[in-house]
């Protein structure tokens, strides 16, 4: 189950590099929760792929040029895998690079996301895309 | 060792902090131990890259006078060959600003040869910023 679960979210990741969008909600659960960690300009809780698509994917990508996702490490021998991720871009406002490692937490259930939660320095990104620049503002 | 053994560890070395007993978590390190805290160091202390058990030593010695820790809970681990994620749900006060600080952070151990040899925090900086800032 364990390797059956980090195949899972790599191939997820896999999905999101190639802009397969699609591909991506097709493995969330209708009924995923997902926290975006609050300092972010998207933080919150969201339910459902199209509340996730709309307030963080969609900002996400106007906000950063080349948003990328990459996963270096993706860990778990059960239902739960953390992923260490870097998030990469440049911010289309302030110009700035953006290169942050970031620690995503998934839970699976019946082969689908049932829960993500984000860990990361939000300060960090922020001097790339501050809140006030964001078009989730 | 096997990824139960890392978690093991990592228990340990949450334990040990609990009780204060620094030699306790120094001795699960590896001499070349990198840690790494998040953040800006001119706001939040501690926050930076420290290599070495001296300058983890120093560390927590930072982290000591600057935070009073009510609630200290690991209460996720995920593991797997030399890594182990840990969960942590703290309340904390900060000393300087007596302002409230209620976090959740992930903590990445990634052993070598049963020690910890890189230790990574991941959390919500802007929080921290908000509680020890001017």
């Amino acid at each position: 189950m364990g390797e059956q679960n980090i195949e899972f979210v790599k191939g997820l990741y896999a999905a999101f590099a190639r802009g397969d969008v699609p591909a991506v909600l097709g493995g969330f659960a209708d009924d995923i929760e997902w926290y975006e960690a609050e300092g972010m300009p998207y933080g919150g809780l969201y339910r459902g792929g199209q509340a996730v698509l709309q307030n963080v994917f969609g900002p996400i990508a106007t906000d950063v040029e080349g948003f990328a996702v990459t996963a270096e490490e993706v860990i778990g021998s059960g239902d739960t895998v953390a992923a260490v991720v870097r998030y990469t871009g440049t911010g289309k406002v302030t110009g700035k690079t953006l290169d942050v490692p970031v620690v995503h937490v998934w839970d699976i259930r019946d082969g689908k996301l049932t829960r993500f939660r984000q860990f990361i320095d939000t300060v960090k990104f922020a001097e790339v895309v501050p809140a006030d620049v964001s078009v989730a503002s | 060792m096997s990824a139960e053994d890392n978690v093991q560890t990592a228990k340990e070395g949450y334990a040990a902090f609990g009780r204060g007993d620094l030699p306790g978590i120094l001795e699960l390190l590896t001499d070349d131990i990198e840690w790494v805290n998040p953040g800006p160091p001119d706001v939040i202390p501690g926050a930076g890259t420290h290599r070495g058990k001296d300058a983890v030593a120093g560390f927590f010695g930072t982290l000591a006078q600057s935070t009073d820790f009510q609630v200290f809970e690991p209460r996720e681990f995920i593991a797997q060959g030399d890594n182990v994620v840990a969960l942590i749900h703290s309340e904390a006060t900060v000393r300087s600003t007596g302002r409230k600080v209620v976090d959740d952070a992930a903590h990445l151990w990634t052993f070598r040869d049963g020690k910890l040899a890189h230790f990574q925090v991941f959390q919500d900086t802007a929080a921290l910023v908000a509680a020890f800032g001017a």
